[in-house]
């Protein structure tokens, strides 16, 4: 417990590695409105603006920088103090931090040219402004909200990510990616449970498992295309849950119960929730840039290739059929990693996570965050476990209006939340 | 300078939500007990559980005279999704100051549950889950299964019928862990009653709705009793079609309420065994408890899950005002064990609870009534045997319990 | 009692009765969707929803206005088929610019709410449904006991394939039909209305869901997760027959239950998944489906 709480403060530095860079941004966002020619040349409004614009960065980022620093001196006076001071800081300075970006998105909206260049590891500016909020939310919010809860949005969000690569990228609609998340789930569970791995052992092994799986099921898959493609992953994810509601391992309908969250690396002890939640948030953040750096990469625009006309692409010389099963192969590891992370957390793998209403479920979370959209994902699976976790105690209606979401979202929004917003700014997300 | 009005309107109220989205019940006053009920409000076992137990729950705490503390019920669905059921738990222990969780059918969210309550010495009384493990691999001194498991269904079916003239039998099971577990324990049952096994099939599940095959070869068989080891849609399928093709054997369900009989029709169900722990037209008692709870759930008349939820809340109730609502809210084990000292006598149910969490009521055998003898609405069951609480459950000796040894 | 590999022959013979009727249901579900998938480019993930609905209507029909099995096999599909025009108009019509994957998603949206409204008005138990009474009983084949009702099952479903076979492929509706799947501007400019010709083939497609359903409903338990059962089974019987195939939906839907049947009587635990083997055998023969145009 002690040492776990050692973990927050990773989380701080990865926070404030990405948000530390706030203060020079906002010189260079000072420098873009000078470039802009936008503000008619008096100098001292431009002088006035800057200031607006970089104080609050300069505090925020600040702030985050000496997380660690904070969280390493207190760690050695007490742990509970750490977490309330840490927690203290971070609720006081959210507005404040939230003026700062607000205010970097006010000058931004303001630019008269829409060029974005592309600052950070492929995102815009915008992208990176979102990611900075992202972060930053991440960061603060176990404080204020359920920790549990947020575990979970953080595991189908990467989830989400993972299946919004092959739709978003690739313009393959994976129907049965339930099979890829639950199998992570069991092998991570059973990993720890059966064999006493540590955690990062058994995320990793969950991850292999999804992998493993990937390979064989998008080695038939991708010998079809759209619809086909939808339907055949959905008829071979059920088949995955049969096979699990059989298997020896998977413990039936019971599913393997009461799995340990172990000790990370074997030092440090994840039993309580803030410390399993500084794995979680890292174990996300990682997948994350991971699938964002593939996406932009050489590899990531043959995807894109693919997806606006696999013809031409093949025509081009590439082996579309290779570039879709790696990309496959990649989407699936990850969601096992999101499987087995999900299990750690709760301690249980069970059907649920194979059945095929958790493959609807991930197509809900990203249509509804919008597809191909980096955040998109993520604000849907925000959105639906919020959904999931309120309804519950509304009563006998929620797959109603779920499916009622799906009707609206497919007729009337197709381009999700962060795709309607994307748009009404004119920027991508 | 142009600024976007919108844009910086959208961004404060992404701003103000941020705090109020984590504003949810916090612990109430100090004097109050809560109870939440947690279950399956839109899935397969909604009739069997769901809005009807969260009734049941209600009316036991409006019996209850205030004995100087308020009480609160809650009640959420979950799904039949495991996590959804332990994240439920564990917000209600942590955050919203929740004392003890009901009936929380279905043995993977039971278990979870279960997990969940034992980690944080908070009481959970589980009457809707079948699985015998609650008070064996998975038992805890704060975790109480009420009215009845596998192994209990097992030894009344099994072994009452055997008793009622059933010595032969052919098993229809569903090929996973509850339906082998069923079978199982119900063999064990059938062989120490001096009854024989003539043969059995297991079937893929889920996804089978076309029993006939198993059923020629269940009529084959010779076997004098067709055992149904599945549950729910499955049966009802399995009964439906056995009736069809004419199935003279007697037919054996292991897991049935009569909210399934209902939806069945006489015509269909009649002549089948089937083991429940309580029914309404029993005795004046139940009568009573039905009349006062029909109101609050029209449609549904009680099986034992409902009844099993009013008796467990009404006994908790008791419980804490024994020891005091401080003692209540402080430890789980500690409630447990006055529950488990007290004897449970209520209108629906008299029995105790064991040591090791284990309710122990009367197991009783019904064959559903044929139509020309229904007299009424809901006017189902005959009553064949009756196997006491002592010999209806698993010995404590052969308990795999581990605090109970301590 | 003679022997077949090591098993009675009745056994066998009835198995393959048994595996028909099954084949009969997903016969009937994939003509439907190979229907719908034809004229409108549109998966209908809801099929089997709109099955349940079959059911549920005849059972309402039944117990509110008294009306029996026999009516019940003709009005169920005309009123389920009247919410698909329903549906295509309001719904499913605004989709045909985009890329399918809409359909399916909006579809599956809809089985969602379908289902689930089902499940508020009539709860997860589900209703009984009698088989009438002409059709009771049972009669001996000599190699096993038949219950006529599934005789019946066979048949019907085997008529209405049949029927909607000729349809399409003998009559000038459905050679119009054929065509302006082909080429819609071109029919449209003959002067055939050709938006109307879509909904009433969604609405056709969908009214043989509802007939399955209304065969079913004596049998099979008429609950709202019924037809959730049954639909990825019918998406794979799809998959392997050729998307778009009406005699390859028939011929798959009626052998594909076969073979689960006699799997049943080789390898029981093994029946869920055949049919999926059977699909992945076939991907990687005949990409395009047994009866499919190579994409």
């Amino acid at each position: 417990m002690k040492l776990g709480a050692a973990i927050l403060g990773l989380c701080g530095a990865i926070a404030a590695l990405v948000s530390g860079t706030f203060f020079m941004f906002a010189s260079e966002v000072v420098g873009s409105i000078k470039a802009s020619g936008l503000v008619t040349a008096d100098p001292a409004t431009i002088k006035i603006l800057a200031m607006i614009v970089a104080i609050p960065a300069l505090l925020a980022g600040g702030i985050l920088f000496a997380y660690p620093l904070i969280g390493g001196i207190l760690f050695f006076i007490t742990v509970e103090l750490m977490a309330f001071t840490m927690g203290f800081t971070s609720v006081t300075f959210a507005p404040i931090m939230l003026m700062a970006v607000a205010s970097n998105l006010a000058v931004l909206c303001a630019q008269r040219e829409r060029a974005t260049p592309i600052i950070f590891l492929g995102f815009s500016i915008h992208q990176y402004l979102a990611l900075q909020i992202m972060v930053m939310l991440i960061t603060v919010s176990p404080f204020v909200l359920y920790p549990v809860f947020l575990m979970k949005v953080l595991c189908f969000a990467l989830f989400a990510c993972a299946f919004n690569l092959l739709i978003g990228y690739v313009g393959l609609l994976s129907f049965g990616h339930a099979a890829y998340f639950g199998m992570g789930g069991y092998a991570a569970g059973y990993a720890a449970k059966a064999w006493g791995w540590s955690p990062e052992l058994a995320m990793l092994f969950g991850m292999a498992a999804g992998g493993l799986l990937g390979i064989v099921f998008g080695w038939l898959a991708i010998r079809r295309q759209g619809i086909y493609f939808a339907m055949i992953t959905l008829a071979l994810g059920q088949m995955a849950y049969f096979f699990c509601l059989q298997a020896p391992f998977t413990g039936g309908e019971d599913g393997i119960q009461q799995i340990p969250r172990g000790k990370l690396f074997g030092l440090i002890s994840l039993q309580s929730d803030m410390a399993m939640y500084a794995v979680v948030a890292v174990v996300f953040l990682a997948g994350f840039l991971l699938i964002h750096r593939i996406v932009h990469s050489p590899f990531g625009q043959i995807l894109k290739a693919i997806r606006e006309n696999e013809p031409r692409a093949t025509s081009l010389g590439y082996r579309t059929d290779s570039y879709k099963l790696v990309a496959f192969i990649i989407s699936c590891a990850l969601a096992g990693l999101a499987g087995g992370t999900k299990s750690l957390v709760f301690g249980i793998a069970t059907l649920t996570d194979v059945h095929n209403a958790m493959s609807g479920e991930v197509v809900l979370m990203t249509l509804l965050g919008g597809l191909g959209t980096i955040f998109g994902p993520v604000m849907g699976a925000l959105i639906a476990t919020a959904m999931e976790n309120y309804l519950a105690q509304a009563g006998a209606w929620v797959t109603v209006i779920q499916g009622a979401i799906f009707i609206a979202c497919v007729i009337a929004f197709r381009k999700g939340v962060l795709g309607v917003l994307a748009e009404k700014l004119k920027i991508q997300l | 300078m142009i600024l976007n009005r919108r844009t910086l309107l959208g961004t404060a109220a992404a701003g103000a939500t941020l705090p109020l989205a984590g504003h949810s019940a916090r612990a109430q006053a100090a004097g109050t007990i809560k109870i939440g009920v947690l279950n399956d409000q839109s899935g397969p076992y909604r009739d069997t559980g769901g809005t009807s137990s969260v009734a049941a729950v209600q009316m036991a705490v409006d019996e209850f005279a205030s004995k100087g503390f308020k009480v609160e019920v809650i009640s959420a669905d979950h799904q039949n999704k495991p996590d959804l059921g332990a994240q439920l738990a564990s917000q209600w222990f942590d955050r919203d100051g929740v004392d003890v969780i009901m009936d929380v059918p279905t043995s993977s969210v039971g278990l979870a549950v279960a997990g969940v309550a034992k980690a944080r010495n908070k009481l959970h009384l589980n009457i809707g889950s079948a699985t015998a493990e609650l008070t064996n691999s998975a038992c805890a001194p704060s975790v109480i299964h009420y009215i009845y498991d596998t192994y209990m269904l097992a030894k009344s079916t099994g072994g009452a019928t055997v008793k009622a003239g059933g010595d032969s039998w052919f098993f229809i099971t569903a090929d996973y862990a509850f339906g082998k577990q069923l079978q199982a324990d119900t063999t064990a049952m059938v062989l120490a009653s001096g009854g024989k096994i003539s043969g059995s099939v297991a079937y893929p599940f889920p996804g089978t709705t076309d029993y006939s095959s198993f059923l020629l070869q269940a009529q084959s068989s010779g076997a004098k009793v067709l055992g149904l080891a599945n549950a729910g849609g499955d049966t009802v399928n399995s009964v439906k079609q056995a009736k069809e093709f004419g199935i003279t054997m007697r037919i054996a369900t292991m897991l049935m309420f009569i909210t399934d009989v209902h939806a069945l029709g006489l015509d269909v169900a009649q002549g089948l065994t089937l083991t429940e722990s309580f029914y309404w037209d029993m005795n004046d008692k139940t009568r009573a408890f039905t009349k006062r709870f029909l109101p609050r759930s029209p449609n549904n008349y009680p099986n034992m899950i409902h009844a099993g939820n009013y008796s467990a809340a009404l006994h908790f109730l008791k419980a804490v005002s024994d020891i005091g609502v401080p003692a209540a809210k402080a430890s789980g084990s500690a409630i447990a064990d006055r529950m488990k000292a007290m004897p449970v006598a209520d209108d629906a149910f008299q029995g105790s609870i064991r040591k090791d969490g284990r309710g122990i009521f009367p197991a009783y055998l019904f064959q559903v009534k044929k139509p020309a003898e229904s007299k009424g609405k809901w006017d189902y069951y005959n009553l064949l045997q009756t196997t006491s609480g002592e010999d209806a459950y698993k010995p404590l000796a052969a308990s795999t319990c581990s605090f109970i040894k301590a | 009692m003679f022997m077949i590999l090591g098993y009675p022959a009745p056994l066998l013979f009835g198995q393959l009765l048994l595996g028909l009727i099954n084949g009969a249901f997903y016969a009937l579900l994939s003509l439907g969707l190979a229907v719908i998938f034809g004229m409108l480019n549109i998966v209908n993930f809801a099929h089997g929803a709109l099955f349940m609905l079959g059911a549920f209507v005849a059972w309402g029909l039944l117990n509110f206005l008294g009306i029996n099995y026999w009516a019940a096999l003709i009005l169920a599909p005309l009123i389920v088929g009247f919410f698909g025009v329903i549906l295509e108009k309001t719904l499913i019509s605004r989709l045909y610019k985009l890329d399918h994957l809409y359909g399916l998603l909006l579809t599956f949206g809809l089985a969602l709410v379908i289902e689930g409204l089902a499940r508020n008005e009539f709860g997860s138990s589900g209703v009984p449904y009698p088989i009438p009474s002409v059709l009771q009983g049972a009669t001996n084949l000599g190699f096993m006991f038949m219950p006529i009702y599934r005789g019946w099952v066979v048949l019907a479903s085997a008529i209405m394939c049949l029927i909607t076979w000729l349809i399409i492929e003998k009559t000038s509706i459905g050679a119009t039909l054929r065509a302006a799947t082909e080429n819609a501007p071109l029919v449209q400019a003959f002067g055939i209305n050709v938006p109307r010709m879509i909904t009433l083939t969604y609405a056709g497609g969908v009214a043989l869901a509802a007939f399955a359903g209304v065969l079913a409903a004596p049998i099979y338990s008429v609950n709202p997760n019924m037809g959730a059962n049954f639909i990825v089974t019918v998406f794979a019987v799809v998959v392997i027959g050729g998307m778009g195939s009406i005699l390859g939906s028939i011929v798959t839907g009626f052998g594909l239950g076969v073979i689960e049947g006699l799997t049943k009587v080789f390898y029981p635990q093994g029946s869920s998944v055949v049919i999926f083997v059977v699909m992945v055998i076939v991907l990687l023969v005949r990409p395009a489906g047994l009866f499919g145009k190579a994409a």
